[in-house]
């Protein structure tokens, strides 16, 4: 039976290319409206479809696309309001409840997942994320640049529970929310390398020295009892000495790459800062906890290496470089001393 | 009848390719826009965040705020009152605003902003500046007899306006009945360019 065609009828090949062409030109609208929408809807999504169109786009543009993050704020509070968060928008409050086990538990995982979160959205380090945006924005490439992922703030945590509060072994023996694998083997990612006893040793052998924040004052000001993660990244030609960039200098530590990472490697760094004593700040606004009990307890991951840019960036100076993510004290000091380039993101 | 068809196959391609077009050229467009907006988005969020701080400090209290800074370096933090001559336009009472660029047109333009404040609003900011400074001696010659010899001075000035680092940045906030101060002190690194001192074609 012949087929018969009505006049100006579409074929079935250009109804398939007008359908596609269609998918194709919404999937491009969500996209943008996506990237560009507005500020109740940024999220962590929004925030890593920002950082991976930043990374993937020419060199040439990469200082004019936008990087949609927001700083997350969350309050741990055993009662009331942060008075840190005053004022802002967007709080997350973690209300501690049940016995001191259950209330450290809660702690620790807001934490570890406030760190997860911020190595996650940002490609876990291995994207190029400023590349020649730190150049735009004036800052140069030779300082680290950040982005404040998210900051903590604590309010009335009970003593007992400050004391026990170990961020580092929860990292180690508690797995990912919907993964089968814990914090650290993440941050390690595929490499796999074990840093923890190269830290160890150097720690014995080559003088690393773990910071003390001997500093720090007792405040009772607003700004008291935060913590910061955040991501911090620097574009070098040689990565051996990159992590000096980051610094752990932050708590005054000197600091060295362990032996067992190389180029190319994850690394999980014990104790580089003293995210403690942020939490004692809380504490001790709560109820007089020494910060002894916080310091040194709390870790940092980073990748040094190639990093991912986009296609036909032949430039060599421009694709190695070091990530990391680490809890520093919200303070101009702490902060800055991390971030001497500049902070993107939104506030 | 074939001509038809194919004019027709024709139409349908070239009406996807204009729309595919356009969707790109709007798309780039919108990518620089915002890229380029991205500063004075955050200029507006931390001029609401400021305010927001000052609000709710409680009368008579006096705190340190830390906020984020944003990554261009010519963004200032300036506060005018209602008696001032030659404020701007933006500005009818006593407000606070953040502006890109020194000037009172830079508040008016697109990149300044103003917030309205209730209160007297005083806004300022110390630094360290370096500054040539002769000083007589005596000069060992053999003629003898005193000569003049420069010599840098360091030297604490302060201005009424705050320049807004790309980092984060701590601002004093004092509150009282009838008065905002807003102040912020970098008495650590010397400003050899003197940048702070562009505040005073503000204020």
């Amino acid at each position: 039976m012949k087929m018969q065609y009505i006049r100006g009828e579409l074929s079935s090949v250009q109804i398939i290319t007008l359908v596609l062409t269609i998918a194709g030109l919404a999937i491009i609208l969500i996209f943008l409206g996506l990237l560009y929408a507005d500020d109740g809807q940024q999220d962590r999504e929004l925030c890593k479809l920002s950082v991976l169109t930043r990374a993937t786009a020419p060199m040439t543009f990469q200082a004019l696309v936008p990087l949609k993050c927001a700083t997350e704020k969350i309050c741990i509070t055993g009662k009331g309001e942060c008075p840190q968060f005053a004022g802002e928008k967007n709080v997350r409050k973690v209300r501690l409840r049940g016995d001191d086990l259950v209330q450290r538990k809660l702690i620790e995982e807001t934490m570890a997942n406030a760190m997860y979160d911020c190595w996650n959205v940002m490609g876990r380090g291995k994207l190029n994320i400023f590349g020649t945006a730190s150049d735009y924005y004036g800052v140069g490439s030779g300082n680290p640049t950040c982005v404040v992922c998210s900051r903590v703030a604590f309010n009335a945590i009970n003593k007992n529970i400050s004391s026990i509060v170990d961020i580092d072994a929860y990292l180690q023996s508690a797995n990912v929310p919907g993964t089968q694998r814990t914090y650290v083997n993440i941050f390690q990612g595929e490499s796999g390398v074990q840093t923890f006893a190269a830290v160890e040793k150097l720690n014995k052998e080559n003088g690393f020295t773990l910071p003390v924040d001997e500093n720090i004052k007792l405040q009772a000001s607003p700004d008291g009892g935060q913590v910061a993660f955040v991501f911090s990244q620097v574009k070098v030609s040689d990565t051996s000495a990159a992590l000096a960039h980051f610094g752990v200098a932050a708590a005054g530590a000197t600091f060295a790459i362990p032996g067992a990472a190389k180029v190319g490697s994850a690394l999980f760094l014990r104790n580089p800062v003293s995210l403690g004593a942020g939490l004692a700040l809380g504490g001790l606004a709560a109820g007089g906890v020494a910060y002894n009990n916080w310091q040194s307890k709390q870790a940092a991951a980073g990748y040094c290496g190639e990093l991912t840019t986009s296609a036909g960036d032949d430039k060599e100076n421009m694709k190695n470089g070091c990530s990391v993510v680490q809890g520093v004290l919200y303070n101009v000091q702490d902060i800055n001393m991390l971030c001497p380039g500049s902070i993107q993101g939104n506030p | 009848m074939i001509r038809r068809e194919g004019l027709m196959k024709n139409f349908v391609y070239i009406v996807i390719a204009v729309i595919g077009l356009l969707v790109f050229i709007g798309g780039v467009y919108k990518l620089y826009q915002v890229g380029v907006n991205q500063e004075s988005e955050n200029a507006k969020k931390t001029l609401e965040l400021i305010m927001a701080k000052v609000e709710a400090l409680p009368e008579g209290s006096t705190n340190l705020f830390s906020f984020q800074g944003f990554s261009k370096k010519d963004w200032y933090l300036v506060g005018w009152n209602e008696a001032d001559a030659g404020k701007p336009e933006k500005c009818l009472r006593s407000c606070l605003c953040l502006c890109k660029g020194a000037s009172v047109g830079a508040c008016d333009s697109r990149e300044g902003f103003c917030r309205a404040a209730n209160l007297f609003v005083n806004v300022s900011s110390s630094y360290l500046h370096s500054t040539p400074e002769a000083i007589e001696e005596e000069i060992a010659s053999s003629s003898g007899g005193r000569g003049v010899k420069t010599i840098e001075v360091i030297v604490v000035q302060s201005v009424g306006c705050v320049k807004i680092p790309s980092n984060l940045f701590e601002l004093n906030v004092s509150k009282s009945k009838t008065q905002i101060d807003i102040s912020r002190a970098n008495l650590k690194d010397v400003d050899p360019w003197g940048e702070h001192a562009l505040c005073s074609i503000i204020r």
